[in-house]
């Protein structure tokens, strides 16, 4: 006879909080709930619903170790996220049968294990990475031991591979490790990969690594008509994609992926200290793989690509207001990136931007409505009057 | 006493925000060399607590460079920092990191660090922008 499970139950005993401790979530809850429609300068998706899965919060889940290899640690969710890692792979162009991966905790883990496979393979390699990269690579090329050279960027905030080249002719003994971004932080550009490729076969060489940081754009280049080269037909040998930026997820989550034949090399290198796992993290998140799967599920790839269409008709029409108002804005072809000059203060003690330098950009995923850009150009256009300037 | 570089827009009163937000944490400034280039501009200080005086400078948005890191002027054109790398190979120096700290006006500021900073020195003494401390 078959026994119907025990629905769980949290013990009667476990302790609530004090009052004020309470209090101190509401406000919590409170102030993200008025702060998160005004987030417009980060690209983080808002417009989801993940409520189906709250069940799975009360279990102590955990993905250590590869999701491909199995686990002692039955409470995992790694069915679900190979079903996941396989479709970003898909979306990526990645040889069949020639590719491995992982849900990781974000961009940066992703871009991490793309340059540890990187350093690995070619130990005595230095990484070039241009102006516009984000800071966190520096972290991880310090991190890692690995030689670099910063490359500089076009005016557009692409890199400029006409340094790259002439730096690449001086150093070509020395393997490179390219770091390209598939759409830079701040405005949104992408580095050429195949003219990298290009620029190696010119210059013979051999020996030679593309890592693709696709955070946000790797998951809207899979849905235009006429994408830059970005995945792993165009040259990439791995590539980090970002699950919580355009797919949209309370819980900071991506997708790394590698050649496989390169994974294996370092598999191979690391049995000696008695582990075949080539994740960085010991104990990894179990739920955001369950997130992910269930967002590409309950959209498919048709609900992705409506995503990516309404985020581009976001962008023109942030493009349209802040050019009504004076504002000099612009982003380039297949980015919801908006770019403009850098705002008066006043404008960010209302606006979640992140400016930099001397422009700011907001990033258009469907949570930033047509409603919530008027708003914004609205206040943007006021903070730039003389008076509001005299008294921020 | 250590040396801290700081990157500053070459405006008035600059230098004076500097002098007063380190004082308020208790730092003392030994020397300071404030030099312009076009509208930046760059400030080069020695102060007796280094460690406090790196975290007001980045509380309050300076971009500050340690005395742990070589700083260059070079021409901003196509290869130039590959050929800087090329000179410390050369002599035998291992380059471990080279950063542009900014470019502009035909003039790039480039930060590196190499496995011996005091040979570095000498071997691109022509191109120092800030001469570090013996």
């Amino acid at each position: 006879m078959a026994v119907a499970p025990t629905p769980r139950r949290l013990p009667d005993s476990l302790p609530s909080l004090p009052p004020e401790d309470a209090a101190k979530l509401d406000a919590l809850h409170a102030g993200w709930s008025a702060l998160a429609p005004r987030n417009v300068g980060y690209p983080c998706n808002q417009a989801f619903d993940y409520s189906e899965l709250f069940r799975f919060l009360q279990f102590a889940a955990n993905n250590v170790g590869d999701p491909f290899a199995g686990s002692n640690y039955k409470l995992n969710s790694h069915e679900f996220e190979r079903e996941v890692v396989a479709e970003f792979a898909a979306m990526a162009h990645a040889p069949e049968n020639g590719w491995w991966g992982y849900v990781t905790n974000g961009g940066t883990e992703g871009n991490m294990y793309g340059l540890y496979v990187a350093r690995e393979l070619f130990p005595e390699g230095i990484c070039y990475f241009s102006e516009d990269t984000h800071y966190s690579v520096a972290k991880i090329l310090r991190l890692q031991h690995i030689r670099n050279i910063m490359i500089k960027s076009a005016p557009d905030g692409s890199m400029d591979c006409a340094d790259l080249r002439e730096t690449l002719r001086i150093h070509r003994d020395v393997p490179p490790i390219i770091f390209a971004n598939i759409g830079t932080t701040m405005k949104g550009a992408s580095d050429n990969l195949a003219e990298i490729r290009a620029i190696f076969d010119d210059l013979a060489i051999a020996d030679g690594y593309i890592h693709a940081d696709a955070a946000l754009s790797g998951m809207i280049l899979p849905f235009v008509g006429k994408p830059q080269p970005w995945n792993f037909e165009d040259g990439a040998d791995s590539i980090s994609i970002s699950g919580h930026k355009l797919p949209g997820c309370p819980l900071p989550c991506g997708v790394v992926l590698a050649r496989r034949k390169n994974v294996d090399r370092i598999a191979r290198s690391i049995e000696y200290v008695g582990a075949l796992d080539t994740t960085i993290a010991g104990s990894r998140n179990a739920i955001t793989p369950l997130m992910l799967w269930y967002r590409l599920k309950s959209l498919g790839r048709g609900g992705l690509a409506g995503i990516v269409r309404r985020s581009l008709q976001l962008a023109d029409y942030a493009i349209a207001r802040l050019k009504a108002h004076g504002i000099e804005a612009w982003r380039h072809e297949n980015s919801i990136t908006v770019v403009f000059p850098r705002p008066p203060d006043a404008l960010m003690k209302k606006w979640i931007i992140a400016p930099k330098k001397d422009i700011g950009h907001i990033i258009t995923l469907p949570h930033v409505t047509e409603a919530v850009i008027d708003a914004f150009a609205a206040d943007f256009a006021e903070a730039l009057k003389p008076q509001a300037r005299a008294n921020p | 006493m250590k040396q801290i570089t700081v990157l500053v827009r070459n405006e008035i009163g600059v230098a004076a925000q500097i002098t007063s937000i380190l004082a308020e944490r208790g730092v003392n400034i030994e020397a300071i060399d404030i030099e312009g280039m076009e509208d930046r501009g760059v400030v080069v200080l020695t102060v007796d607590h280094y460690d406090e005086a790196l975290r007001t400078l980045r509380d309050h948005g300076f971009k500050a460079i340690t005395q742990d890191t070589l700083l260059i002027r070079l021409e901003d054109r196509p290869g130039a920092l590959a050929e800087i790398a090329v000179r410390l190979k050369d002599a035998g120096l291992d380059l471990r990191s080279m950063h542009i700290a900014r470019r502009e006006r035909g003039v790039t500021l480039a930060s590196l660090v190499t496995s011996d900073q005091a040979r570095a020195a000498d071997v691109l003494r022509d191109v120092l922008a800030v001469e570090p401390r013996p």
